[in-house]
């Protein structure tokens, strides 16, 4: 047998040769940029210029949310009948977990409540077909909770016009230090019998890396238990969809119905259209689903300028930056609280300053008030090292402010050195 | 190959630590500066011994004897002065605002490290006069003394006054 020896166009060393220098010659330029000094002028205090040479490090770019982790924590069992339902809440299920509850139901004109502090997010029908056997259009709806204790009591879903009716709970976790965003959903129906059965709910709530969507479809007979079972999103890379749980929910009870669903996470992509929940039904059949979107985030602020300077100060004194002169831009993609501290007890610098949280001036003894946008004097925030204060509770979504930082100068000195403490705005799921 | 190998794994990091997303921040913070206002000056050393004088002679330290360590992180007017009106011991000297000797009476003359004769200051009891004007903060300074003996004296006892440098907020 010979051996052939293929011979390239261009010269095999040359092209080894580039794939090696250019990857590093790259990586070199990052690191020179990474640590090439840059020039910065401040003027501190009265007439004082000062050049500063600062390495500035930064890693990768802001992010709109952090990257959550969002996972199944357990489901219960499907229930099912003509009367109210008590569905079961897994009892894995812990504080802080987001219990959804799926509700197929006919008629489609049900009007279901639920209890034990439950939400209705919404619902999908396929028409307005009157409920039979293996007829009717089906409504599909879907209540939520965010756990407030480890031991969630059942609720109970009271439907006066109950013609047949199932319902299951599945619980999501989510990661440490995350926080529940809104709740989001949408649904629809498919009024055409067939086995091939699609769903393409009524908008697109917006969907991204890191999502979860959880989606079930009740169909009008027990006959139509579903397989292959996909969501899918334009503009989205999905997960494997995992039907949850494994086995369909199919009754006879009332006028029969069957359902189904389960989860898929959103791997990469945005979404540019509204999901498609699609089943391959073991018979004809109509039916309607309702997907919802689940998304968990950390809080993302950042504030600008980061230093300010109150120059010199005389004892006693109380120099203030105007109420506006710090921002702060939020990213966040949920309500936070948001506090203001100092991160040390006391003032660095020669003999320091004790900080006083009570902003009580003192010998070497200095105090510093906040205040968010308004008039000194009003509505001043105490910033303390121990429980800090408030600065915004309850900052809505997405919301920047300003604030101002006034001195409370000690009453007298022990030296003339210069004094420095790092004020620290802290945000927090609110 | 195995440079190539090399410069493929460089490569792979660099795309990775690229793309990596960056944590969502939950604090900013603020670095707060403040500069005391502090005045504090020092001087050594704190005594000088003009020795045996003798009447009309006008001894003097070098114009940088003395030197002021200036701690004040403001600049400052500093004044020179004596703290009473006479020197103390036997028959006192009277302290001359003029610097002008007499009989019993002496004056005091301070150089703030230039040549005597030319920018003297008068050391005097009432209305200091400033020895270092807008000085700036944290810079010391020297200076040295003269003294204007007496044109005659009543006795031969060691005599003394205070002679004191103060800083204010220039």
């Amino acid at each position: 047998m010979g051996v052939y020896k293929v011979k390239l166009p261009i010269r095999g060393s040359v092209v080894k040769g580039l794939l090696i220098i250019v990857p590093v010659v790259v990586l070199g330029l990052i690191l020179v940029s990474l640590f090439m000094p840059a020039r910065r002028v401040s003027i501190e205090g009265v007439g004082k210029v000062s050049f500063e040479t600062t390495v500035t490090l930064s890693v990768g770019s802001e992010v709109a949310h952090a990257n959550p982790a969002i996972s199944l924590r357990a489901v219960g069992a499907y229930v099912s009948g003509t009367a109210n339902l008590t569905p079961v809440i897994p009892t894995a299920q812990l504080t802080g977990d987001m219990m959804l509850c799926f509700y197929g139901t006919k008629p489609y004109s049900d009007a279901p409540t639920i209890n034990q502090g439950w939400t209705s997010l919404g619902y999908a029908t396929n028409g307005t077909v009157a409920a039979g056997t293996d007829v009717g259009s089906m409504q599909t709806r879907v209540f939520y909770k965010i756990a407030i204790t480890d031991t969630e009591t059942n609720p109970t879903i009271t439907n006066t016009t109950n013609n047949v009716s199932g319902a299951v709970i599945i619980v999501f976790q989510k990661g440490t230090g995350e926080s529940w965003n809104t709740l989001v959903g949408a649904g629809g129906g498919d009024a055409t019998a067939g086995t091939g059965f699609s769903v393409t709910a009524s908008s697109d709530v917006g969907h991204t890396t890191g999502d979860m969507v959880v989606g079930y479809a009740a169909i009008r007979s027990d006959a139509g238990t579903q397989s292959s079972i996909s969501v899918t999103i334009t503009g989205c890379t999905m997960g494997t969809f995992t039907e949850s749980p494994a086995a369909d929910l199919a009754t006879t009870s009332g006028g029969d119905m069957a359902m189904s669903g389960g989860y898929v996470p959103v791997n990469s992509g945005t979404s540019s259209a509204a999901p498609v929940y699609a089943s391959t039904l073991a018979a004809s059949h109509t039916g309607s689903a309702y997907i919802v979107r689940l998304r968990a985030s950390t809080p993302d602020i950042s504030v600008n300028p980061t230093e300010y300077g109150f120059g010199i100060v005389t004892v006693s004194s109380t120099p203030s930056t105007t109420t506006t002169y710090f921002t702060i831009d939020n990213n966040s993609t949920i309500q936070t609280d948001q506090t203001i501290s100092v991160t040390t007890s006391s003032w660095s610098g020669g003999s320091g300053w004790t900080h006083s949280d009570t902003a009580t001036p003192g010998v070497d003894t200095a105090g510093l008030f906040a205040n968010r946008g308004g008039i000194w004097g009003t509505g001043d925030i105490i910033v303390t090292y121990n429980s800090p204060n408030y600065i915004y509770e309850n900052c809505p979504i997405g919301t920047g402010y300003s604030f101002g930082l006034k001195l409370l100068a000690p009453t007298s000195f022990s030296d003339g050195a210069q004094k420095q403490i790092i004020v620290r705005i802290t945000a927090v799921a609110g | 190959m195995r440079r190539f190998i090399l410069g493929a794994i460089l490569a792979l990091m660099l795309v990775v630590g690229l793309a990596a997303p960056a944590m969502a921040l939950t604090t900013a913070d603020v670095t707060v500066t403040a500069t005391p206002s502090y005045i504090s000056i020092s001087v050594l050393p704190t005594t000088n011994d003009f020795g045996v004088v003798a009447a009309s002679s006008t001894p003097s330290t070098t114009t940088t004897y003395f030197t002021i360590d200036n701690n004040s992180s403001v600049v400052t007017d500093q004044t020179i002065a004596v703290t009473t009106t006479t020197w103390s011991g036997g028959v006192t000297w009277t302290h001359s605002d003029t610097c002008t000797p007499g009989a019993d009476t002496a004056g005091l003359m301070a150089n703030k490290g230039g040549t005597w004769g030319t920018g003297d200051i008068i050391v005097k009891n009432a209305s200091p006069n400033p020895i270092a004007e807008n000085q700036p903060a944290t810079t010391d300074y020297s200076f040295g003394l003269k003294l204007y003996a007496p044109t005659s004296f009543s006795d031969g006892v060691q005599k003394q006054i205070i002679v004191r440098v103060t800083a204010v907020t220039g």
